[in-house]
């Protein structure tokens, strides 16, 4: 669907993207993940055909973005970091000149625009100025102009950046419904996004991709995943005579909770033992009452700042 | 392209600068017209179209309606949205430059209805009044398509407003500063040499990055004019005489329409002059955004 081989871009002396590669399978939703200035946007940017890459090649089915740029563009919606909006139109004059932009067939257009306005919560303000819109219903026109025409393969910058947790739980739920029959491919450096969303996820960092695999798999790779937080109604000094006592734990650490007279461990083991029914007999025996247990395997944002950290010396 | 032409001709119309740019115009000319033709009973248009207040509105009004062209796509991001939908830089830059025409050819209208207004009251020499305002269109494009190309090189509408209008400023007064040209053989010669030495300088200042080597080809380039004019100067000098001030005449787009149009025959070559300054700005446009992808 998409290819994309040895791609590198440099701003003069500047390397922004260095000899990228990956192919992208039609169907899923992928994330795009990395620190600022790792070269998402300018990965993005090149895949659509607005920047020129300085080497390498994108291939979007069969089509080479810069042999064939309106075959391969015309299955693309890109909606990038800042809206490309029109400020002096309405959404509903912009997203029809959007349509007859991306050639969708006049019969077609009210029917689409008119779609589309739906999806994205936009159809009571498609007589408003878009200057006069706040910023999270000018990034819902952007999102709109991106889907519009439905093209095989919808790429979108940071969709969510700017909205209030509601919208963005709306705009999730919309992209998880776009994940069904298109590709998307969408850049965030929020994590909960990426796991709420996304099929499969790439890190870049400093133009190099450092890790490509499902949110569930990224977890598992970092080694110690296997942690457990447990909050008990003693004090510490004695939580850390049991814990001293379990001799398959490999680390742990004390702190004090937040409610009186408890304390709150958090236990890391080996990944193919399991603490918690130990722990529970032991604590019982020391006559220690715990108030809460829960596993919590390495989060996405610990395997991000694993994987793109390491890159730094 | 039409959707980006209507989009562009209907954004003139929606902020001033249409009616601006459509008023003030048309004010002037008529002005002019009245001054001339009407007051004085002069049935030559020519005159008129000519006429250096002509020349002078054009100069504050064409920054002003391409101004914003490509620099304010730039500034705002839209850009993106139109360099990466199915359409090719040539339409989009073409799209823009015909509705900001499309503006222009409302005066024109209103220009071609003069004649017509004149007739009642004697003979009008109808045919050539109305290839002149066709020269005075051409001009005008010229004018636009300038303007387009220098929007297309800043991404801020300020610079790019007031670089258009040095830029037709410059040309305006290149007709009047013929006399401090030097006009012997030699003089020419060294500044034809001068030229030489800038255009390699300024292929040099824009292949320095894109191009290997871009140093080397820069100085042979240079040599190879320098050496031309020597050789050329040696077997007959008598041929830079007077080169430079062709040159500014040449390059002064309100004289080179009074030189083709002023008198009452048309001149062809008036019509190709103009075609091609026309079709090397949008030429030279579409390339400089072309460019800009690959910096």
């Amino acid at each position: 669907m998409i290819e994309v081989k040895n791609l590198v871009k440099k701003y003069g002396d500047h390397t922004a993207v260095n000899n990228l590669s990956f192919t992208i399978e039609p169907g899923k939703i992928y994330g795009f993940l990395g620190p600022n200035g790792a070269g998402k946007s300018t990965t993005m940017n090149m895949i659509t055909g607005y920047l020129a890459a300085t080497e390498g090649q994108v291939i979007i089915n069969g089509h080479d973005i810069y042999e064939e740029p309106e075959e391969a563009k015309k299955c693309i919606g890109y909606l990038p970091e800042i809206p490309p909006l029109y400020m002096d139109m309405t959404p509903g004059e912009y997203l029809r000149f959007a349509a007859e932009l991306k050639k969708i067939k006049k019969s077609d257009r009210e029917d689409q625009v008119q779609r589309v306005m739906r999806m994205t919560g936009i159809v009571e303000m498609e007589h408003r100025l878009i200057k006069n819109l706040s910023k999270g219903y000018k990034q819902r026109v952007g999102l709109a102009q991106a889907i519009l025409g439905f093209p095989e393969i919808i790429i979108l910058d940071e969709p969510t950046v700017g909205l209030d947790p509601k919208q963005i739980i709306e705009i999730r739920e919309v992209i998880k419904k776009l994940g069904k029959d298109h590709t998307v491919i969408l850049s965030t450096h929020i994590m909960q996004e990426v796991s709420a969303v996304c099929d499969e996820v790439l890190i870049i960092a400093k133009g190099e991709l450092v890790a490509r695999d499902t949110p569930d798999n990224l977890g598992k790779h970092v080694e110690g995943s296997n942690t457990i937080e447990v909050l008990c109604s003693a004090p510490d000094y004695k939580v850390k005579a049991i814990l001293n006592k379990m001799s398959k734990i490999k680390k742990y650490e004390v702190f004090h909770a937040t409610e009186e007279q408890c304390t709150k461990a958090v236990i890391t083991t080996g990944p193919d033992y399991d603490v918690r029914e130990d722990l529970f007999y032991a604590c019982a025996a020391a006559k220690c009452p715990i108030l809460g247990m829960q596993s919590s395997t390495m989060s996405l944002e610990d395997v991000f700042i694993k994987v793109t950290g390491g890159r730094k010396e | 392209m039409l959707a980006i032409y209507k989009k562009e001709l209907k954004g003139y119309f929606t902020t001033m600068t249409g009616y601006v740019f459509v008023a003030f115009l048309a004010l002037v000319v008529g002005y002019v017209f009245y001054m001339i033709n009407v007051r004085s009973s002069y049935a030559w248009l020519g005159e008129t179209l000519q006429y250096s207040y002509v020349s002078i509105v054009f100069m504050i009004l064409i920054p002003v309606m391409t101004m914003k062209i490509f620099a304010d796509e730039r500034h705002t991001k839209t850009d993106q949205m139109l360099f990466t939908a199915p359409v090719s830089v040539s339409q989009i830059v073409l799209g823009k430059y015909m509705a900001a025409i499309t503006v222009f050819l409302i005066n024109i209208v209103i220009i071609c209805m003069y004649p017509l207004f004149m007739s009642d009251y004697g003979e009008i020499p109808m045919a050539a009044s109305y290839a002149a305002i066709f020269g005075f269109f051409l001009m005008g494009a010229a004018y636009f398509a300038i303007g387009l190309f220098i929007s297309s090189i800043t991404e801020n509408q300020i610079i790019s407003a007031v670089v258009t209008f040095a830029v037709i400023l410059l040309s305006f007064m290149l007709q009047y500063m013929t006399s401090v040209v030097p006009e012997g053989a030699k003089a020419n010669a060294v500044i034809l040499g001068i030229a030489v030495v800038c255009i390699a300088l300024v292929y040099y200042l824009l292949a320095r990055q894109s191009q290997k080597g871009a140093a080397v080809i820069a100085l042979v380039l240079a040599a190879a004019g320098i050496a031309l004019i020597v050789i050329l100067y040696l077997m007959k000098g008598s041929m830079f005489e007077g080169i430079a001030e062709k040159a500014a005449l040449r390059l002064s787009i309100s004289y080179m329409y009074g030189y083709y149009f002023e008198t009452e025959v048309l001149d062809l070559n008036g019509i190709v002059y103009f075609l091609s300054a026309i079709g090397l700005f949008v030429f030279l446009t579409v390339q400089s955004v072309q460019k800009r992808r690959w910096n």
